[in-house]
């Protein structure tokens, strides 16, 4: 195994990787899991990467379906040895976007919905694309962006009532 | 400024503020090794000798007539006999002084062999099986095998008056100890049976699409609570009355961590890892919302268990340290967690509310001794307890049936 490859690619792509996974989880000690997860993940499957140059659309899918099933994944029982261990102390991230009302309504959002617009708006992906890193089909990427932009739309709405209320201005 | 715009906007500029990993990638590439040999310990060994089981036997095993032939075609065939397996085809775990775990109340199976502070049992299973991880039923032991000599995982009910094991249809399963749910693997069908009888006594699926399937089960009072999942959804929780055959479904994802003391570990949340809440209810109270208890982020990525006394919770969550929480704290809205410093990972608690645990591997490797299996009565008071030659690789302890 060629490992200086991937320790170069960890050390040259990590920091953008950890921002896709801030998107993908909303949260930075558990970004910081996931990117871990998925790498160890990508370390475990190098031999069977046949186009390294492909190396960070793996780890991107790695961490995208990884996100979208942890929550399922710790329901089984669990067993000592498939745990990541220690480190993550995380700096913290920039407090003026902990107050953003779109990033908190974003990070609201069912895990799947916000891994296709992480996908569709950050990473820039095509329909086609995101169907084949989620493994889902282009069908369900559609019903998962319509609804994840529904229920943004609704809740803006709601939101900029709530404050027009607040501030006593008429529609 | 579109809707698609103004989310592109925020994403660019909530990922900004995330800074450099902490980690490096010799660290990375570091656990990666460890990683690998671990799973070629298991695959090769096929790995593991035997599994510790410690099982919390509240429960009275009883001699219960055999009416197997009551049990519907679909979760059966027993095992065939098995050739007796004179070694495992890698290193077993050293011996480990200590007071022996039977003196202690904890059962241990080692391979097909069941040994409780009141004797042993030897399960009939194919040649190479060994057990992950059992219950102690009404009359008898539900279990889940791998086998060393393929990628196989299979579930049995074993009864205790010496009849065959019966081959369930499914690993995901349940029991309340006289009761036994098993859900499907592929769809969200579930099927219940009486213990030890095995005699099918209803049968569900849950209302949903057809790419649906179940994660999880747990059975209480009759009840069972099945956390199910499918491509447009996340996790939610479906509540089946095994009285009515009724199923409804929850607004919330509601999970259940243990039993104990006549309460329960309740955990709630959106089931996509976002905040969670947890409380220590009555468990006839664990479908009912109005939590009190404590809800963070942490514990929306947390794993809890509730001792049989019902009186503290081991909580972990990756790369964070395990902790201790007393559950009246908890219930009381009080976040007091207590650092388990004696060692990193949790196997289960013992019949007396003390914690098994273990600091590492406890698979023997070539590079260094596997860690001791440590029983804690507190944070930092942990002894290793006593294990002869052979004793497993890894383990998984049974649910609490208190």
């Amino acid at each position: 195994m060629d490992e200086d490859a991937l320790r170069e690619f960890i050390t040259a792509r990590s920091g953008a990787l950890l921002r896709s996974a801030y998107l993908l989880v909303g949260d930075r000690a558990h970004a910081e899991d996931l990117l871990q997860t998925a790498l160890i993940k990508t370390y475990l499957a190098w031999p069977r990467v046949r186009d390294h140059g492909a190396l960070e659309a793996y780890v991107r899918r790695t961490m995208a379906t990884t996100a979208t099933s942890w929550w399922r994944g710790r329901r089984f029982r669990e067993r000592p040895h498939i745990e990541v261990p220690d480190r993550a102390e995380a700096d913290p991230v920039d407090p003026r976007i902990e107050h953003d009302a779109m990033w908190s309504l974003l990070r609201a959002l069912p895990a799947r919905q916000r891994a296709v617009l992480v996908l569709r708006y950050y990473e820039g992906l095509s329909e086609a694309e995101i169907a084949d890193a989620l493994h889902m089909s282009r069908g369900t990427v559609k019903s998962h962006a319509s609804r994840a932009l529904t229920a943004l739309r609704d809740r803006l709405t709601r939101q900029t009532t709530t404050d027009d209320d607040r501030t006593g201005v008429r529609r | 400024m579109s809707l698609e715009q103004r989310i592109s906007t925020t994403m660019a500029r909530a990922a900004e503020g995330v800074g450099a990993a902490g980690f490096t990638a010799d660290e990375i590439l570091h656990k990666g090794r460890t990683a690998r040999v671990r799973r070629r310990a298991r695959r090769t060994a096929a790995g593991v000798i035997a599994v510790v089981l410690a099982v919390v036997a509240t429960l009275t095993a009883t001699n219960l007539p055999d009416r197997t032939s009551q049990i519907p075609a679909g979760p059966t065939s027993p095992a065939s006999p098995s050739p007796t397996l004179t070694g495992w085809p890698i290193p077993t775990s050293a011996p480990q002084s200590g007071t022996p775990a039977q003196d202690l109340g904890i059962t241990i199976a080692n391979g097909a062999e069941i040994t409780s502070p009141h004797g042993r049992f030897t399960m009939s299973l194919p040649a190479g099986t060994y057990i992950i991880r059992g219950v102690h039923v009404v009359g008898g032991w539900v279990v889940t095998t791998e086998s060393a000599l393929h990628p196989q995982v299979d579930s049995w009910f074993q009864p205790s008056n010496g009849g065959a094991p019966i081959r369930l249809a499914s690993e995901r399963w349940e029991t309340d100890g006289n009761r036994l749910v098993v859900a499907s693997l592929t769809e969200a069908t579930m099927t219940a049976y009486l213990l030890p009888s095995m005699v099918r006594i209803a049968q569900t699926r849950i209302p949903t699409d057809d790419n649906s399937s179940i994660a999880g089960v747990q059975i209480v009072d009759g009840v069972v609570y099945a956390d199910y999942m499918h491509d447009a959804s996340p996790l939610r929780t479906a509540r089946w009355d095994l009285n009515t055959n009724a199923v409804t479904i929850l607004a919330k994802t509601v999970l259940a961590w243990g039993f104990g003391g006549g309460s329960m570990l309740r955990m709630t949340g959106d089931g996509d890892g976002g905040t969670a809440c947890a409380d220590i209810v009555p468990t006839e109270r664990f479908a009912e919302g109005g939590t009190t208890g404590v809800c963070s982020a942490y514990l929306g990525r947390a794993v809890g268990t509730l001792s049989p006394d019902g009186k503290r919770i081991v909580f972990r969550a990756a790369n964070q340290p395990m902790l201790l929480v007393d559950a009246a704290d908890l219930h009381a809205g009080v976040w007091r967690p207590t650092t388990i410093t004696a060692a990193k990972y949790f196997i289960g608690w013992d019949r007396s509310s003390a914690f098994l645990t273990h600091d590492g591997d406890p698979i023997p490797k070539g590079d260094g001794n596997p860690s001791p299996i440590l029983r804690c009565t507190g944070p930092d008071t942990c002894s290793p307890i006593g294990l002869s030659a052979g004793n497993p690789l890894f383990f998984v302890v049974t649910d609490n049936l208190g």
